[in-house]
């Protein structure tokens, strides 16, 4: 960890346009569960909060905001091919991505797991599991997510449309068509620990054990982050 | 005082070899490295600067190998092609996180310092976005010079630059280049090269094409047969004393409009053809060369000119007759 390279990637990541929409997606879902509170009328179970927060917060809010933070910090620094200026560093390889990787993981935290948190509470009130079951699956399902995209942002060309597909495809599409997808997604490791903890009698049983998910969600990290630091061990300076 | 060396150097990507066999030593001053685009120019800096592996060979600074090294980088400052930095940065930021990751031991005054150097104090303080190309292409030489570099890279640093700030970008160069760091910078453009180089080595489609002093270079470029295309009140009559001399190869009519003209050696065709236009009364009303554009200037180098024994050293040619 760098701590220049820390600060940085917090000013690249609050210094433009785009966070806006890193905290649009936190604010949407909190005023939504408020509306989905005060339109069921009291009727609120742990079940439909549950079912919101892993549609609404795994499903949507943790990819997208994985999404901007990752493309901000990793995916335009070697497209424009700003990161050489990092690279020609005495600072590790390994170094480097992993503290951008950490701002983007801390991002991750804060605008979406941390809100889940929030929306939960607005749902269903402290007295269920659902608000902290969903804390947890929110970052279990980010952990995941920046160790896949920072792997896809340094190892593909057009990367952020890489990242894109791998969401609305992998992620929201084959999943829930191609029942062996769950092992290896980022979103049912987290809808699976939501399910876990939350244990609300709410739709079907988790897909994966927790003990996988989480395990999955820690080597996809890990993982993501090393073939990162790999590729960035040969690099050129501009495209002949 | 540093030396960059490159032995043996090739890299290739699948089946595309783009860098071929390359020997270089490079010394403190100016070295400029001259080809046309997509000779491989990029690759080879991106090597020397230990960002890319050769496939084979090895490039070392003083005899320590640049890749795998990442110590190697206080020793080197490198200034990339695009314009893309970290603009939502002011200046001084930008400079100051350069002297940051190097871990300048003062790093405050070193940024102002190197801020002073390029003549950027003024806009020191404005984000980098508000900048012109001149301006961005002085910080970006400001960040690479912050940590005192032996070694200076440049990759195009003159592309897009007006003529103030090129000569202005020349004089920095020409200063550092006195205080004894070794420089090495990118072109296509001979006169870019020829204004501030001391050493060029040219690279052609991915060869070392030759290496010397510019004015050595110079002359093996002007020596090559050359094409013009000439005009004269009397065609037929010129041709005839053209072709008498020994210094031109050949001579077309085409049609009754122009003449085609082979000429070996620049210098003595120079004078030529203004001699016995004189002697004869033959007005010249056109001479044009035919074939200046660089690429074939390079593919001459690469392909036609004499030599012992590649790549060609220009110190081992004896100097053409107009020198």
């Amino acid at each position: 960890m760098n701590g220049s390279i820390l600060r940085l990637g917090l000013r690249s990541l609050f210094g433009r346009a785009r966070v806006w929409l890193m905290v649009a997606m936190p604010v949407i879902m909190i005023l939504l569960a408020g509306v989905i509170r005060a339109a069921s009328e009291g009727t609120m179970d742990d079940a439909h909060a549950e079912s919101f927060l892993r549609v609404f917060g795994v499903g949507i809010v943790v990819p997208v905001v994985a999404l901007v933070a990752t493309t901000t910090l990793i995916n335009s620094e070697f497209d424009d091919g700003s990161i050489i200026y990092l690279l020609t560093k005495p600072i590790s390889r390994l170094t480097i991505i992993g503290s951008k990787a950490a701002v983007v993981l801390g991002a991750g935290l804060v605008f979406a797991a941390a809100p889940m948190l929030l929306a939960g509470f607005v749902l269903i009130g402290g007295s269920s599991r659902v608000a902290v079951a969903a804390l947890v699956g929110g970052a279990v399902s980010t952990v995941a997510y920046v160790g896949i995209f920072t792997a896809l942002a340094t190892t593909m060309k057009r990367s952020i449309i890489g990242c894109l597909l791998f969401w609305l495809l992998w992620e929201s599409t084959l999943s829930s068509l191609l029942s062996p997808v769950k092992w290896l997604s980022a979103r049912a490791w987290g809808t699976a620990v939501i399910q876990h903890l939350a244990s609300a009698p709410g739709d079907g049983k988790p897909a994966v054990p927790l003990l996988y998910a989480v395990l999955g969600a820690v080597i996809a990290f890990i993982a993501g982050i090393a073939l990162a630091g790999q590729r960035l061990a040969s690099m050129t300076i501009s495209e002949e | 005082m540093s030396d960059l060396v490159l032995t043996d150097v090739s890299r290739w990507y699948g089946n595309v070899v783009a860098v071929n066999d390359v020997n270089m030593q490079i010394g403190p001053g100016i070295t400029g490295l001259l080809g046309p685009n997509g000779a491989g120019k990029s690759t080879l800096l991106s090597m020397m600067a230990g960002l890319l592996p050769p496939s084979s060979g090895t490039v070392t600074i003083d005899g320590q190998p640049t890749r795998g090294n990442i110590a190697i980088y206080r020793r080197i400052g490198l200034v990339p092609v695009q314009e893309s930095l970290y603009d939502f940065l002011t200046g001084t930021q930008f400079v100051r996180l350069n002297a940051d990751l190097q871990r300048v031991a003062t790093p405050h005054p070193a940024t102002e310092h190197a801020i002073r150097l390029v003549e950027m104090t003024d806009a020191a303080d404005r984000k980098i976005s508000t900048y012109s190309k001149g301006m961005k292409q002085r910080i970006k030489v400001a960040s690479a010079l912050v940590h005192d570099p032996d070694i200076l890279l440049l990759d195009e640093p003159f592309n897009g630059m007006d003529p103030i700030q090129r000569r202005h970008m020349m004089d920095l160069l020409r200063e550092f280049a006195e205080q004894g760091r070794t420089i090495v910078f990118s072109s296509h453009i001979l006169e870019e090269v020829e204004q501030i180089a001391r050493h060029v080595e040219v690279v052609v489609a991915g060869r070392h094409a030759a290496s010397g002093d510019f004015a050595a270079i110079r002359r093996l470029m002007t020596d090559r047969p050359n094409q013009y295309r000439v005009r004269s009140s009397d065609d037929r009559t010129l041709a005839a004393l053209l072709l008498a001399d020994p210094a031109v190869r050949g001579v077309r009519l085409r049609g009754d409009t122009a003449l085609e003209v082979e000429a070996d050696d620049f210098g003595a065709f120079a004078t030529l053809v203004p001699r016995v236009a004189r002697a004869d009364g033959i007005r010249i009303l056109e001479l044009t060369p035919t074939d200046e554009s660089l690429e074939s200037v390079f593919s001459y180098l690469v392909n036609d000119a004499p030599r012992s024994s590649p790549p060609l050293r220009s110190a081992d040619t004896s100097p053409g007759p107009q020198a």
